[in-house]
C-alpha cells in the first residue's frame, strides 16, 4: 500500500522542467527519504504534494487524495516542514502560534504538543521573528507533528538545529514513525543523518528519480568491489552497464557496481581479477556515487 | 523522549476532521486585531481627531463632516495592506498551508479585516463625536439608514483595495497608482478635448463616488428619496464580485 504515489508527474517553471515524469511510490508506515543536490527537484515535488503547485502533466495521490483539487483534505492529513522558516505570524510568540495552528486542527494533542515543546527546548514565550533559526525549526516541528498527522511531509527537517537537537529531532521523528500508523517523506541533502532512519531512499536527479528502492535493496545491490588485477587487464564487457564509479591505484581497482555481489564477484574472478574485498556502502557514499555518476547515466534502478 | 510517550498517528475519521468555519473566522478576527492592533488604533485615533476638528471648526454637521467621513473611505480604501501584510501571493504560504480551502481562507481573512475597519473607524467617529460634544460642538449624529450607508461605503472601497491585496505582490502600487493613473488619464482626455471618452471613463468614477460619498452628505438626514442606494448596492456587488475572484487565486509559492 502506497501513501503517496506520483505517476509521470511533470513540472514546469516557464522553460525549464524541474520535475520530468516523477514516478514517486512511498510505501505507508515507513520513513522514505529523497535525496537530491540542491536543485534537484525535491522542494517542487513537496509543494505538488501538498497542492500548493499543480502539475503540468501526470497524476498525484497522496494518501488516496489529488492535492491539488482536495488541498484543504490533503493539509489537514499531512504536517509539513517546509525548508524555509516560513511558519506562522512573526509578531506572535511561540505559544501563540502554537494555540493559533492549534485552532486549523481539530485533531492537536495538546499533551504532544507538551512533551515535544519540552523534548526540542521551545522557549515558548519568546517572539516568533526573535527566536534563532534552531529555534525557530522546533516551533515548526512542533505544528508539524502535534495533530499527529499520519503523513508527514519534511523538508530539510534538521536544516538549523544544533547536534544535540538535531539528535533530539530525528529521534523524535524515528519514535513517532516506530508508533505506529505514520509515513514520513523526508527531503534532504544530508544524507548522513537520514542514514539512520531510511526504510525507503529516492534519489533524484534533475527531476526524475534515478533510484528508488527500499534501503535494505540499495545496500545490497549497490556495493564497492576491490580487485587485483593484472597488468593491461580489459574489464569485462558485462559489467560496462552496471558499474557506477571506478576509481584506480597501481595495482587495485574499486568499482561500485549495481547488482547481485554473487555474479559480480564471479564475473570479475572469471576475467582474471583478484577481488580482495566487497563492502557495503552507507547511504551518503551510495547516494554520492549515483549522484556524481547521474550526470552521464541514468541507472536501472 | 522516548517510545512510551510518543502517541501513534491518527487515524479514522480523525485524520480528515477539520476546523469549522466560525472557528476559523474567530482566529482570523483574532489574528488581524492583535496582529495589527497599533494601527487600529491609530485609525480609530486620527478618525477622531478628523471627526472632533471637522465639528469644532464648522460648528454644524454638512460638507464638512461629510469630509471627515471621507477620510474613513480613504482609510477603508488603504486598510488591506496592512491585513495583508508582509504576505503577498508568492509568501503566503503558511495562509495556503493551513486545513482550510483557500477561497473561503481568503475571505475570512478579508471578512475579519472588513469588521476590524469598520468597527475601528467607528469608534474613532464616536470619540470624535463626543469629544465635540463635550467641547460644546454636539453634532447631529447618523440616521440609522446613512451610517448604515457609510458603513457600505468604506467596505466598497475595501473591498476593492482588498481584491490588490489578494492578488497582487505589490497592493500599495496598484492601490495607489490604479487611481491615480485613471485620474491623469481621464484629466489629460479632458485636456486634449476628447470630452466623449473623458465622460465615458469617468462615468464609473461619478457612479463610485456616488456610492460612497453622497450617504456622507446625508449624514444626520435620511437618505430616502436619493439615487445612491443603487450605486451603493451595484459598487457593493462589483467589489464583491472581484473580492470572489481575486480569493480564488492561487499563487505559486515563491522559489528561492
Amino acid at each position: 500500500m502506497t501513501a503517496v504515489r506520483t505517476e509521470g508527474l511533470v513540472r514546469r517553471f516557464g522553460d525549464r522542467v524541474a520535475l520530468r515524469g516523477l514516478d514517486l511510490r512511498v510505501p505507508a508506515g515507513g520513513i522514505y527519504v529523497l535525496i537530491g543536490r540542491n536543485g534537484a527537484g525535491k522542494t517542487t515535488t513537496l509543494n505538488v504534494l501538498l497542492g500548493l503547485l499543480r502539475p503540468d502533466a501526470g497524476a498525484v495521490s497522496v494518501l488516496g487524495a489529488e492535492p491539488w483539487t482536495r488541498a484543504a483534505r490533503v493539509r489537514a492529513r499531512v504536517g509539513y516542514l517546509p525548508e524555509s522558516s516560513a511558519l506562522g505570524y512573526p509578531w506572535m510568540t511561540a505559544r501563540q502560534a502554537l494555540a493559533f495552528h492549534a485552532t486549523y486542527h481539530p485533531a492537536w494533542d495538546q499533551g504532544y504538543e507538551h512533551s515535544l515543546v519540552e523534548a526540542l527546548e521551545v522557549p515558548v514565550e519568546v517572539r516568533l521573528d526573535q527566536l534563532s533559526k534552531g529555534q525557530a525549526r522546533g516551533v515548526q516541528l512542533v505544528m508539524a507533528l502535534a495533530h499527529r498527522p499520519p503523513l508527514l511531509l519534511l523538508d530539510e527537517p534538521t536544516d538549523g538545529l544544533d547536534p544535540v537537537l538535531r539528535d533530539r529531532a530525528l529521534e523524535i521523528l524515528a519514535d513517532f514513525a516506530g508508533s505506529g500508523g505514520a509515513t514520513l517523506l523526508l527531503s534532504t541533502h544530508l544524507v548522513h543523518e537520514a542514514e539512520r532512519l531510511a526504510d525507503h531512499v529516492g534519489i533524484l536527479g534533475r527531476g526524475e528519480l534515478v533510484v528508488q528502492h527500499s534501503r535494505a535493496e540499495l545496500r545490497e545491490r549497490l556495493r564497492s568491489y576491490r580487485a587485483r588485477v593484472p597488468e593491461g587487464w580489459p574489464e569485462p564487457a558485462e559489467l560496462g552497464g552496471r558499474v557506477w564509479a571506478r576509481s584506480r591505484s597501481t595495482a587495485e581497482i574499486e568499482w561500485r557496481v549495481w547488482g547481485d555481489s554473487d555474479h559480480v564477484v564471479a564475473e570479475l574472478s572469471a576475467a582474471g581479477a583478484t577481488v580482495r574485498e566487497v563492502s557495503d556502502l552507507s547511504l551518503e557514499e551510495a547516494a554520492r556515487t549515483i549522484l556524481s555518476a547521474q550526470g552521464g547515466r541514468n541507472g536501472d534502478g | 523522549m522516548g517510545t512510551a510517550e510518543t502517541p501513534r498517528a491518527r487515524s479514522g475519521d480523525a485524520v480528515d476532521r477539520r476546523p469549522r468555519v466560525l472557528r476559523v473566522l474567530r482566529s482570523q478576527l483574532a489574528l488581524v486585531g492583535l496582529g495589527r492592533r497599533r494601527e487600529l488604533l491609530a485609525v480609530s485615533v486620527f478618525m477622531g481627531v478628523v471627526v472632533a476638528w471637522m465639528l469644532t471648526a464648522a460648528r454644524a454637521p454638512g460638507p464638512d463632516v461629510r469630509s471627515a467621513l471621507g477620510t474613513a473611505v480613504v482609510l477603508g480604501y488603504l486598510w488591506p495592506v496592512s491585513v495583508w501584510e508582509g504576505e503577498p501571493p508568492s509568501r503566503r504560504l503558511y495562509h495556503r498551508l493551513l486545513p482550510v480551502g483557500e477561497r473561503l481562507h481568503n475571505l475570512l481573512r478579508i471578512g475579519a479585516g472588513g469588521t476590524w475597519i469598520v468597527a475601528s473607524l467607528a469608534a474613532g467617529t464616536l470619540i470624535g463625536m463626543g469629544a465635540a460634544g463635550l467641547l460644546g460642538h454636539a453634532s447631529a449624529g447618523f440616521a440609522p439608514a446613512a451610517a448604515l450607508e457609510a458603513v457600505g461605503g468604506v467596505l466598497v472601497m475595501y473591498g476593492l483595495g482588498s481584491v490588490a491585496a489578494v492578488a497582487t505582490e505589490h497592493p500599495g502600487r496598484w492601490i495607489v497608482g490604479v487611481p491615480l493613473v485613471y485620474v491623469l488619464l481621464v484629466a489629460l482626455l479632458d485636456a486634449h478635448g476628447v470630452q466623449p471618452l473623458a465622460g465615458w471613463l469617468e462615468a464609473p468614477l461619478r457612479s463610485l463616488n456616488r456610492a460612497v460619498e453622497t450617504p456622507l452628505r446625508t449624514a444626520g438626514a435620511s437618505a430616502g428619496g436619493s439615487s445612491f442606494p443603487d450605486a451603493l448596492l451595484l459598487w457593493l456587488a462589483i467589489a464583491g464580485a472581484a473580492l470572489a475572484l481575486a480569493a480564488s487565486f492561487r499563487p505559486e509559492p515563491g522559489r528561492g
